[in-house]
This record gives C-alpha cells, structure tokens and sequence, in this order.
C-alpha cells in the first residue's frame, strides 16, 4: 500500500477505490500510521466498537490487576503487530497524568494508614500508590485503545464508513474537515507566531504582556478564519452540500462485520454493570 | 430577529455556514490551546472556538463544534480529552442561549454571561475529574489541586477549589477574546444569527 504514489491498495484492506492524488503526505503522516497491519485491514467501526468493551472492562473490578492485565496485552498485541509506536504514543500520552496520579495520591494526600517510606515531610502511602495505579492502568487501557483504532484509519475512509452506515454527511464533513484542519492551523499558527517574534513580539515577559501577544497572534489567524467561511460555504453550495438524498463517495468501504460490532457493543453491557457494582 | 429564532431552533440552525462553521470553531479552540502552551500562559483556552460559534451561529451549532472539538482531538492526538466533550457542548449550549437573549450588549450582562459560563464549566467538568481522572488532568492546574489535597481536602474539594481558582480567568478571556474578534469581523462575513446578537 502506498499512499504518497496515490493509491491505496484495495487487495486485503476493507478499503476499495480510494484515489489518495489530493491527500496531502503531511496530513496523512500527522493523522495516522501508514501501514497494512490486520489492525489496518479492520473495518474502521469494527476498531471503534472494540474501545467499549475493553475500557469499560478497564474499570470492573477494584484492583490493579484486571486494567494491568488488559494494558499489557494490548501493548504486547501492538508490538507484535509492529505497531508499537502507537503503544508508545499512548503511554507517552499517559505521562503527565500517570505523573500526577502518583504525586496526588501516592505522596501529597495525607492517610490515617502506617506510611510505606517516609522521608521528612515525604511519606508514600501503599494505599494512595494502588488507587494511582489501577486509575493510571484504567486511563490507558482507554487511550491505548483509542489510539490503536484511530491511528490506523485515515479520518477519510473513517468519515466514508459512517456515512455508509447512515450517518448525515454533513456531520461527517465537519468530522473530517476538523481533523484536516489540525496540520494545517497548527502551520498556520506556528507561522503567525514566527513572523509576530520577528517583529519583535514578546513571547516571554510578564503576565500582562504574554496576554496581549496572545491578542497579537490570535486576531490575524482568527479573522482571516472567519472571513474564509463564506467563501467556503459557496463552494459547499455551488457543489450541492444541502441538497437531500445519499451521496457517493470517492472512497467506498467494504461492508462487513456488523455482527461483530454489534457483539462487541453487546458486550459492553454486562461490563459496564461489573464497573457499576464495583 | 428571525435569525436569532433560527439560530434558537435545532431544526434551523444547520445552514450550510452553521457546518462550514463547525470545522473553523475546531480549529480555534485547537489554536487557543496551542497558544496558552506557547506562551506558558497558566490558562487553556481551548473553547474561544464553540464561544464564537455560540455567538455567531447559535447553541446548537455551538454545541455540535463543542463535542466535535473533543472527539476529532480525541481521536488523533489526545484521546482523554473525549469525555471533555459534555462541558464544550454545555459552554456552547449557555452561550448561545445568553447570547440570543441579549446578553452581549452591554458590560453588565457580559460579566453575567462569564459567571455563568465559569459555572456551568465547573459542574459539567468537576464529576468527570473526579470520578473519572481520580482529580488529575495532567496538565499544570493538577498542582493547585495537590496543594489542595496536600491540606487534608477529599478530592471533590480539591478540585473544586482548584477549578474556582483557574476556570474564571480563563472563561473571562475566552468571553472577552471571542467577542472582542468577532467585532473585528466586518458585519457582511458575520452569519446572520451573528450579525444580530452583536449588532455592532
């Protein structure tokens, strides 16, 4: 499969006559791993249907070792599918959180209980670092499933399986532009910020000053933005963005496993009474 | 006044600008954030988009760029940031209901709009925080809540302390910046709905 060349490959991936010629590299390469993992031939709502249950299971039981267990299959299940660095990714992600965690409940918050170490005003409380822990565990198992299915599938194909299962094209328009609008404001962005420094904008002074050079940055970026609505809206219109009925789509994807998304949303359920009762 | 009923209707408030609005929203609440990160500014900003979709097109429209915002952040970059969701909805949802009512047209209401807007914030997010994150967010603000907790406070008056500290400042901005660049919008680009609640 290769995206760069314009073609994505339709032999083993649920996806079928998709011609990549205006996807740009930057935004495929910011969106999601390109690749031909059995992750990647899934259909796209069957990855999605699977981050239910298996969050929801993050969090039935009170102990550390049922997220544990699912974090380090999942992780595990990634590396053999060469797909750690979406595991990577996640736990990366999971830093500052997992950091906080262990600071709040594992050392600041104050317990009746007999400290593990104590070290000056320092104690470590047992208690505090298994509640860290199992909520760290449980998050993860959340992003890491999350991020597996997502970065796996072009927001395109993704935003096309919707609308073939029903969803409005309009909502799934606002779903894809959104998401190709993060590269491209990000750049924005960083060019409006670079150009403003070299006029001498302050990035690092005080309070007051950061706030009026956030003023600065914002107002070109955000007028131009909403100036750039209108002319948007013609071409939606001038292409029959508000007329009724189905649409076609560019890139089609492949039917299949409605069963098996509906087995996995059906085992939610029970799940989420587990967490529930736990 | 029939842009305003329009924008008030879930029926009619989805023209063609409403949805090529949305994406634009994303984008700003994305810039916003990328800003206050930049300049190391203790605030998030990552709703001055679904504000100014609340005044531009109405709380529907405002609530969808809100819930949008956390899904298309959750799904590519930060998949915590998804339940955040309800809280970037109920901010559009209060704004553009305030905003329809006349609330941006003088000071006073404006002040009223951000007591609100920090209110509504505070409720919506505070069970997520807590029942969810254990009190983390993993961003700079977890350290007013360890200072908090550090006292002796449970977790729901820790954050709750934290979130009176940090949310009012940010909502203020976030009112005054969205207001203040959709002013320095020509009246001919504002949609109608925009156009009436800030007739200015």
């Amino acid at each position: 499969m290769s995206l760069q060349t314009g073609r994505y490959d339709d032999t083993d991936t649920g996806v079928v006559e998709a011609d990549t010629a205006t996807w740009s590299p930057a935004r495929v390469a910011e969106l999601y791993e390109i690749g031909n993992t059995w992750l990647h031939r899934a259909h796209p709502l069957t990855k999605l249907a699977a981050v239910l249950p298996l969050s929801v299971a993050g969090f039935a039981g009170d102990t550390v070792l049922v997220p544990a267990i699912l974090l380090a299959a999942a992780v595990l299940t990634l590396v053999v599918s060469r797909l750690g660095i979406i595991a990577l990714k996640s736990l990366r992600l999971m830093a500052p959180m997992t950091f906080a965690l262990v600071v709040i409940h594992g050392i600041v918050r104050p317990y009746d209980t007999e400290p593990l170490v104590a070290w000056g005003p320092i104690s470590v409380n047992a208690g505090g670092l298994a509640l860290a822990g199992t909520t760290a565990a449980r998050i993860a198992v959340f992003v890491i499933a999350v991020t597996a299915a997502m970065a796996t599938v072009h927001p395109k194909i993704f935003a096309t399986a919707l609308i073939q299962r029903g969803v409005s094209h309009k909502l799934a328009y606002a779903y894809l532009a959104g998401a190709e609008l993060i590269p491209e404001m990000r750049l924005r962005a960083t060019q409006i910020l670079e150009a403003q420094q070299s006029r001498g904008f302050d990035t690092k002074g005080s309070l007051p000053r950061r706030l009026r050079t956030l003023f600065a940055l914002l107002k070109p970026l955000l007028v131009s933005s909403l100036i750039g609505v209108e002319m948007r809206t013609l071409a939606l219109e001038s292409r029959g963005f508000s007329l009724p009925g189905r649409r076609t789509a560019a890139v089609a994807v492949r039917e299949r496993g409605r069963l098996l998304q509906r087995s996995l949303l059906l085992a939610s359920i029970p799940l989420l009474v587990l967490a529930v009762i736990w | 006044m029939s842009a305003i009923k329009d924008g008030l209707r879930f029926k009619t408030a989805f023209t063609t600008t409403a949805w090529v609005l949305i994406p634009v929203a994303i984008g700003i609440n994305l810039i916003g954030r990328f800003f206050t990160q930049t300049l190391n500014l203790p605030l998030f900003l990552d709703t001055i988009g679904t504000t100014m979709a609340a005044f531009l097109a109405g709380p529907w429209v405002a609530a969808v760029a809100g819930v949008l915002t956390n899904l298309v952040i959750g799904l590519t970059l930060e998949a915590t940031s998804i339940p955040f969701g309800i809280v970037n909805a109920a901010i559009g949802i209060v704004a553009g209901v305030m905003a329809a009512h006349g609330f941006l047209r003088s000071t006073g209401k404006i002040i009223v709009m951000m007591l609100c807007l920090t209110a509504i914030t505070i409720i919506t997010a505070m069970p997520l925080v807590v029942l969810v994150f254990e009190g983390v967010s993993g961003s700079g603000v977890d350290a007013v809540t360890g200072f908090f907790a550090a006292s002796g406070r449970n977790m729901v008056e820790s954050v709750l302390g934290q979130q009176l500290l940090t949310t009012p400042g940010d909502k203020v901005l976030t009112v005054l910046l969205a207001f203040a660049l959709i002013k320095g919008v020509p009246q001919r680009y504002r949609p109608p709905f925009g156009r009436e609640v800030i007739p200015f």
